[in-house]
């Protein structure tokens, strides 16, 4: 038994979004990123490139960092999808959020949400990163304002956070 | 009351002299080591919040009802003619709202008087078409259905093709050069110089195209509502892009709106309206939806401006001792097909040093390529590396240490314009600098120095940069019954924190917590006029207007506090505001708090105005800074690390050194891309770019970073304007380059004087200079 | 983007199926980090998008004595689905324990948020020169396993990469997975490419050095990439090496090295540049092997 094909116009998709289920409609040639955007209102995440050479649409795919712009929303159903929106608890800040504040971790701050995500999943694997593996975690997210002194800086000081909120 | 004054503001390279409205109420400035309550103190970002939970909104981000999404048919060809366009195809396909081209035009078909689709196209990326469609794939869908016939022309793609005897026309009805005699400045004699001269060094330099990769590319929305437009548009002008869509359409200012509240990186690219604000704007209006129009990443590089190419010269000449008796310096450049002056790279020799003979020449040609744009420091980033490089060729071929020919030749007043500054900090900047650095040790040694491949080296490089800013900018602050403020300015926050350090300054002033006061950016309608993001004008020309508009908020503050503590006829200059209390100073018993005040107000605003006063008549307002790298040259593979900088800038009074210490470290990151990675390479075969994405042309990336160290002079300016401070968005990118290959030379002894240190341009210059027996002692 | 098809077949059956559509391009993608922005940019334009994710053992790492592959006397070794992710290649102990050539090939490729998408199959089907896990797959004298509607072939990895973005895949094929024998206990094996910036980009020249025990001391193997239209082996250093280490011996291995090279000018680097950069590189990957021999 052969399984049809799936478009090329719109087919409906579930998307289990920061915990919630979303029913969407759209063609099987739509990105995640361009689905997060246009049909959930979820704009965090920034179309910088499309060709995944500047992380701005970095999101959580099953607990690993994925480039949106590259990831065909038709490839993630039953996949779990955590974005810069559902990071918040009520008002308060994740850890990474709270550094980057202290620390200035941002100018522009459209590449922002990426660097978030990239550096939540980087805590979530190593909670004690070095220097170099906080460079090396956060090299897929472009920055062109040059914050990176204080987003390695901002790395550092959530791990300590979240170590002390650990404890 | 205004009054018409004249008075000198600097942009970018040049000094201009305009008539500008003032007001003249005068405010106290803030004395150098004033105590200050919230100015000078890191302070993290008051729309911090909204940067890291994905909240802030860019014009990326607009979503309205029924909007449709723009997009653009561009040429894939640097230069040819328009036969024919058909469209048919693509305007029969369901979901598409419009297709606008040169034989369908908009209702508008020119913007600042060239033609949006016009019959010759000049550049790679050059507008063709223009299609409105239900989203963005059916916009695509619908590009790829246009048959455009091209007859190819012959091209220039760079400087050297452009200006050779029997180039191609880069634009059929003019000539390639836009100025073949160049912008000239001259003081002195140069054979006077030459004459003077024991020492002489001449070096020749080319800087590369370097593109702005802002990461939120170019875009404006539109949105009518009877005859109101209101645009929303990624600027560094808010204010600029109101201008220039009422100009385009023909309308009143009062019915354009143009929003920018976040702004994903300008860099100098993001100014007025465009083909693609202009198009939105009117395809709003013919189809009654809104309309999005945004640049993809490739677009961004062929049609968004770049800073340009530069072939330089400089010859330098000075006495034994290293008094600089001659600065020579020729520079041509290459700034598109629609010309445009070029880039002020004489600046640094017209004003870095004393020198008696000075002379600059810009000569500017066409290429067929978009036009380029300001991009942070335009002409300085290129100008101060060929000059500092030179200085530095020229300190050793004296035998001098670098930091001290140039401590030589410090210019006490400003050589152009004869007169004093209003304040210069760059002796301190490299004091510091060299304390900081440890720049009289010997090179460190932990990194195998003679064994192994990688040799280290030091090098300096300095700058100079207006920044002073000027009039006109305004402000108004409205106190409101429970004792907050509004404050409106008519800027924008590009990312350098405006928006905090405008608050800091409006909290400092009216004496109320930093979370009291509420800022209001980006937005024409509710703020006066404020300027564009550019030049490094923003702080010092608006904080100015801020303190003047809180003082007048409390001058009425004080008046009612005054007729409640019974003092009539006391004058407002009687009290002082401290600590959230109105203090009668001949009584300081008799005091009131504010709160107490405003809570008698009901619901009465008090609103006042406030306005930046004229720059002093006959002093130069300017700032200053200090470079010290430190890189790793590995000899096997060329490849070239920078390890270290110390970046010293001399600013005036620092408002909030948390982001004054990020405008740094953006500066010198861009800077160490321009030195090493950044290029726009065009294959000269077909004229058409191989860099156009983020892969190839090679931004920094985080793994990129050296350690930076920042300090800052931070002595206020007190004669420059009331708050002290003046402009760092661009002058930390100034001396990177430079500092760079100064320091390559002295790991390795090579002088690069082609920028990108690329490895195998660092490789092939290593490999000459062995085989020649080269090395730095016989420069 | 073009506007396409998509499924995702659980069995070869199916797949086969859809692959054997005579009018239609199929192409078939696991990571898509490749596919995506070539479809982007109109370079390719397929009518079906094959998802092969969920195709049984797409996405095995285990050990293997051969079951996974067809023919005899498969040595003991390593089976890789070609869904693998280069982050589980790179993660994975058990793949560090003999064969961490691979591991730190599929390390150094693009950025984190790449290797958690890009699949071993994707990488060597996409067949650049410059393809990240080429060199290390080459000294590892890994074999490509293909599946096709007329059985199951196997095809060693020298062989696979006919030329830039050419492969040896027949029509209706896909490649289900690689076998990599085990290099005996001692081997040692090191990784090195140089790029422009630290991270995240493509190699101007790359190589794996592999020192595979024997009785008598070490067999070596050499290989490069992005300095040919396809990566190569340097039997002539591979040779050399195997007699001696001697500096003089590792100076002629090299030279043999890029006496095997035909790379080109682009706007990564230079043609004279990834000459020099291969006798430096190879040189280089020698001593690092050398460094983790026990000394006698």
């Amino acid at each position: 038994m052969t399984m049809p094909f799936r478009g090329p116009a719109a087919v409906p998709l579930v998307l289990h979004v920061n915990g919630e289920d979303f029913h969407v409609f759209v063609e099987p040639r739509r990105t995640l990123l361009s689905v997060l955007r246009e049909e959930l209102g979820l704009t965090g995440a920034k179309l910088g490139c499309g060709h995944g050479q500047c992380g701005a649409c970095t999101v959580i795919l099953d607990g690993e960092t994925a480039y949106a712009c590259l990831t065909l929303a038709i490839d993630c159903e039953d996949r779990e999808i955590r974005t810069i929106e559902g990071l918040m608890r009520g008002d308060s800040l994740h850890p990474v959020q709270e550094a980057l504040i202290a620390h200035d971790g941002y100018q522009c701050g459209f590449c922002t949400p990426g660097q978030v995500m990239s550096a939540v999943s980087l805590l979530e694997h190593n909670p004690r990163p070095t220097d170099d593996e906080i460079r090396e975690g956060m090299a897929g997210n472009v920055c062109r304002c040059g914050a990176y002194p204080n987003i390695i800086a901002s790395v550092a000081a959530a791990a300590e956070l979240m170590a002390a909120e650990g404890d | 009351m205004p009054k018409i004054r004249k008075t000198k503001v600097e942009f970018e390279g040049r000094i201009e002299e305009r008539e500008v409205i003032v007001e003249e109420e005068h405010v106290e400035t803030w004395p150098r080591g004033a105590t200050l309550r919230l100015v000078g103190k890191p302070t993290p970002r008051v729309d911090g919040v909204a940067r890291v939970s994905g909240r802030a909104l860019y014009t990326h981000d607009v979503q309205l009802p029924r909007m449709l999404i723009g997009r653009f048919l561009r040429s894939p060809h640097p230069h040819a003619r328009i036969k024919a366009v058909d469209s048919a195809k693509a305007e029969a396909l369901p979901g598409v709202a419009l297709v606008w081209h040169r034989y369908h035009p908009a209702p508008i078909a020119t913007l600042e008087g060239r033609e949006i689709f016009p019959e010759e196209v000049a550049y790679e990326g050059a507008e063709v078409a223009f299609v409105a469609a239900r989203d963005d794939r059916t916009a695509e869908d619908a590009l790829a259905l246009i048959n455009v016939t091209y007859e190819l022309l012959p091209f220039a793609f760079d400087l050297e093709s452009a200006t050779a005897e029997d180039a191609p026309k880069v634009l059929l009805d003019e000539g390639n050069w836009v100025s073949r005699e160049g912008d000239v400045y001259q003081r002195g004699d140069v054979g006077t110089g030459l004459g003077d001269a024991d020492e002489v060094v001449e070096l020749t330099f080319t800087t590369p195209i370097a593109s702005h990769c802002c990461l939120e590319t170019h875009g404006s929305a539109a949105s009518w509502e009877g005859d109101q437009v209101t645009v929303w548009h990624s600027t560094q002008s808010v204010f600029g892009t109101r201008s220039s869509v009422a100009d385009a359409l023909g309308i009143p200012m009062d019915k354009v709106r143009v929003i920018s509240d976040y702004i994903g990186g300008g860099f100098g690219s993001k100014w007025g309206a465009e083909p693609y604000t202009l198009m939105a704007i009117l395809a709003a209006r013919e189809t009654r939806r809104p309309v999005k129009a945004v640049l993809g990443r490739e677009e961004e590089h062929l049609a968004a401006g770049y800073r340009p190419g530069s072939w330089q010269r400089v010859r330098l000449g000075a006495r034994e001792d290293g008094t600089l008796t001659l600065i020579e310096h020729d520079a041509k450049v290459a700034t598109g097909a629609f010309g445009g002056g070029g880039p002020v790279i004489g600046g640094p020799s017209k004003d870095l040093y004393a020198c008696p003979n000075v002379r600059t020449v810009v000569r500017t040609s066409r290429t067929n390529a978009d036009h380029a744009r300001a991009f942070r420091a335009p002409g300085y980033v290129e100008g101060t590396f060929a000059l500092e490089g030179a200085m530095d060729a020229l300190a050793h071929k004296l035998g001098m240490d670098p930091l001290t020919l140039r401590m030589k030749n410090y210019a006490e007043m400003s050589p152009s314009r004869g007169g004093p500054y209003t304040f210069k900090g760059l002796r301190q900047a490299y004091e510091m600098g060299a304390e900081r650095f440890g720049w009289s040790r010997a090179v460190p040694t932990d990194l195998p120095n003679g064994q192994g491949p990688w040799r280290r080296g030091r090098g300096i490089a300095s700058q100079i940069w207006g920044g002073g800013g000027g009039p006109p900018a305004n402000a108004i602050v409205r106190l409101l019954p429970d004792g907050t403020a509004e404050l409106s300015v008519g800027v924008q926050d590009i990312g350098t924190g405006t928006k905090t350090v405008l608050t800091q300054v409006a909290a400092e002033e009216l004496g109320l917590p930093l979370e009291a006061v509420r800022c209001i950016i980006g937005d024409t309608l509710p703020a006066p006029y404020g300027p564009g993001s550019g030049g490094s004008v923003t702080l010092a020309s608006t904080t100015p207007a801020v303190r003047s508009a809180c003082r007048e908020v409390l001058r009425q503050v004080i008046a009612l506090a005054a007729v409640m503590l019974g003092l009539e006829d006391a004058s407002v200059d009687d009290f002082d505001v401290e600590r959230g209390d109105i203090v009668y100073r001949k009584d300081p018993d008799r005091r009131l708090a504010f709160a107490r005040v405003t809570a008698k107000m009901g619901d009465y605003t008090i609103v006042a105005k406030g306005a930046r006063g004229p720059n002093p008549d006959d002093k130069a307002v300017n700032t200053f800074g200090a470079h010290f790298a430190e890189v790793a040259v590995n000899v096997e593979t060329g490849q070239l690390r920078v390890e270290r900088i110390v970046a010293v800038h001399d600013i005036g009074r620092v408002v909030n050194p948390l982001t004054a210490t990020s405008q740094v470290y953006g500066g010198v990151m861009m800077g160490v891309g321009y030195a090493t990675t950044e290029e726009r390479i065009i294959d000269p075969a077909t004229g058409l770019q191989l860099t156009a994405n983020l892969e190839d042309y090679k931004v920094p990336l985080v793994t990129d970073t050296p350690a930076i160290e920042v300090l800052f002079v931070d002595v206020a300016d007190t004669e420059a304007n009331s708050v002290g401070s003046k402009g760092l968005g661009e002058p930390p990118i100034i001396p990177v380059a430079a500092a760079i290959a100064n320091a390559v030379f002295d790991a390795v002894g090579v002088r690069v004087t082609d920028l990108p240190i690329t490895p195998d341009r660092l490789l092939a210059l290593l490999s000459r200079a062995s085989n020649a027996g080269f090395s730095k002692e016989v420069e | 983007m073009r506007a396409f098809n998509y499924c995702r077949p659980t069995s070869y059956g199916e797949a086969f199926h859809w692959l054997a559509g005579a009018d239609q391009l199929v192409v078939p993608v696991a990571g898509a980090t490749d596919l995506i922005p070539r479809i982007r940019d109109g370079l390719l334009r397929p009518d079906v998008v094959l998802d092969i994710k969920d195709l049984p053992d797409m996405r095995a790492l285990t050990p293997t004595d051969g079951r996974l592959t067809s023919g005899e006397g498969v040595p003991p070794g390593l089976y890789v689905g070609a869904a693998v992710r280069m982050n589980e290649l790179a993660r994975s102990e058990l793949v560090s324990s003999r064969w961490g050539v691979l591991a730190m090939a599929a390390a150094s490729m693009g950025n984190e948020q790449v290797r958690n998408r890009a699949t071993i199959g994707g990488n060597i089907c996409t067949a650049s020169p410059a393809a990240d896990t080429a060199p290390a797959l080459y000294v590892l004298e890994a074999a490509v396993c293909i599946k096709g509607p007329d059985g199951d072939r196997t095809v060693a990895i020298a062989d696979f990469f006919a030329g830039p973005r050419k492969n040896a895949l027949h029509r209706g094929e896909l490649v289900v997975g690689l076998t990599i024998p085990q290099p005996p206990e001692g081997s040692i094996g090191h990784f090195e490419k140089l790029s422009r910036r630290k991270a995240g980009d493509l190699s101007i020249v790359s190589v794996a050095a592999l020192a595979v025990r024997t009785d008598a001391g070490y067999r070596w193997r050499l290989a490069l990439g992005a300095v040919g239209p396809t990566p190569l082996r340097s039997p002539e250093s591979e040779a050399i090496l195997s007699e001696s280490l001697t500096d003089e011996a590792i100076d002629r291995a090299a030279a043999s090295a890029y006496g095997c090279c035909c790379p080109i000018s682009d706007i990564r680097s230079g043609l004279e540049y990834r000459q020099a950069m291969v006798i430096n590189l190879t040189r280089h990957a020698i001593h690092a092997v050398m460094a983790q021999m026990p000394t006698p």
